[in-house]
């Protein structure tokens, strides 16, 4: 299953897109389902996780059928290939403007949370430096330290879960209604949004091998990035209460800063940002990877490593040029990125299934 | 501005010898072609850094910012 040289096993992909879904997960989740479905929020992940279940099946149908083979290559035989060029090189643009928008994010969490004052470059230049390096090496690298971060992350987040319970109240989670089934819905587009990674790393990555095992492995990750999800929403309400949380840019940070272990361990927020930075460094690394890797397969070449440099070059002006403000950043995820995370990660994959269908090519 | 166009230029230089060595000719276009990208960028965000940001173009554009 295996493939030492430069391909990863879906289990070790899986991996690193927990590691990458704990940061958004930690960050967005609560503020944004908080707003919408209030007590309800923590609801959510599972409506969420009802939807993705069709995408996993999706996934699973391609999977059988085309083996390892990357997404554009599906493409060309499912559509035209002109049409499937049209496609990736969207992506391409969508995924640039993602990166660029979590060095953002990266940055200004740190800014708003441990360091205010400093110049977010000193953030922004060692990060995308680290991550080109890692870049140019290959994905097996990475997908070996994301077999270190995440069981260390799983353990931080644990404890920090099981300390802040005793503070969670039951009455900021209720009273919930079928009145509350809308907003729920509709607030689980946020938690889509995120999970959609999961399909698109898997369609798009021809760095992944033994895709045929999909199924239970991805069923395994979805369980996960649930209990994350759900947890994260479910101890910032439960603790702060929804009226707080949809006002507070950092929730979850908000909670553990309340945090104090037998009223003698104090300020163990500093972890909570280290585990981000982490989970930050994955992703912006293995999205580094997965736009040269749709480059490699667009203009067919034999080593799309040596543009890992430049193409960083180019992520971080945007990273600059994006937002002025933490506001534009907030705003431009919340009416944006989430519709667009969605449109990429779940409904483009989801038409791409339905037309190989009709033309009996699935 | 002059330390970005030399820092494109000693990066494009780094890049490009190895891959002219191993003949990868559509790698070297398509860096090329990035390294462009990058220096407009940077042009543009360093002739300016507080004008508009592309978050602001979006969200005016659908009335979300006065």
């Amino acid at each position: 299953m295996r493939n030492s040289q430069d391909k990863i096993t879906i289990r070790q992909s899986m991996f690193v897109l927990t590691t990458i879904v704990f940061s958004p997960s930690v960050r967005f989740f609560p503020n944004y389902t908080a707003r919408i479905a209030k007590q309800a929020s923590w609801l959510a992940p599972f409506v969420a996780a009802l939807i993705m279940l069709p995408m996993l099946f999706i996934s699973v149908s391609i999977a059988k059928k085309y083996k390892d083979a990357s997404f554009i290559t599906v493409m060309d035989d499912i559509c035209t290939k002109a049409v499937s060029r049209v496609i990736t090189f969207l992506y391409i643009l969508w995924l640039t403007l993602i990166l660029a928008l979590y060095v953002r994010y990266y940055a200004e969490r740190l800014l708003t949370t441990i360091l205010p004052n400093v110049d977010m470059l000193v953030f922004i230049i060692p990060m995308l430096i680290l991550s080109a390096v890692v870049a140019r090496k290959n994905a097996v690298v990475l997908a070996r330290m994301s077999e270190i971060i995440l069981p260390v992350i799983t353990v931080f987040f644990v404890l920090c879960v099981i300390g802040v319970l005793p503070e969670v109240k039951i009455k900021n989670l209720t009273p919930i209604s079928y009145l509350d089934a809308l907003p729920v819905l509709y607030s689980s587009l946020g938690i889509i949004a995120i999970w959609s990674y999961m399909p698109f790393i898997f369609h798009f990555s021809s760095i992944i091998s033994g895709k045929e095992s999909i199924k239970k492995i991805g069923l395994q990750t979805l369980i996960a990035i649930l209990f994350i999800s759900f947890f994260s929403i479910a101890t910032a309400v439960g603790v702060l209460g929804d009226s707080i949380i949809r006002l507070i840019p950092i929730p979850f940070f908000a909670v553990i800063k309340q945090l104090s272990l037998f009223d003698s361990i104090e300020r163990i927020e500093a972890f909570i940002v280290s585990v981000w930075l982490l989970s930050d460094f994955v992703l912006i690394t293995f999205f580094t990877i997965i736009a040269l890797d749709i480059m490699k397969n667009m203009f067919k070449l034999t080593d799309p490593k040596p543009l890992a440099g430049i193409y960083t070059v180019i992520v971080f002006f945007i990273s600059l040029y994006l937002v002025r403000s933490e506001f534009e950043l907030k705003e431009l995820s919340d009416t944006v990125i989430v519709y667009l995370n969605i449109a990429f990660g779940v409904i483009i994959p989801a038409l791409i299934f339905i037309v190989g269908k009709v033309r009996k090519k699935l | 501005m002059a330390v970005l166009a030399a820092l494109i230029t000693a990066l494009g230089f780094l890049e490009i010898i190895p891959l002219d060595k191993k003949e990868y000719k559509r790698e070297i276009v398509l860096f090329i072609f990035l390294a462009a990208i990058a220096l407009s960028l940077g042009l543009f965000y360093l002739k300016d850094p507080f004008r508009t940001s592309i978050a602001g173009h979006i969200l005016k554009l659908i009335g979300k910012e006065e």
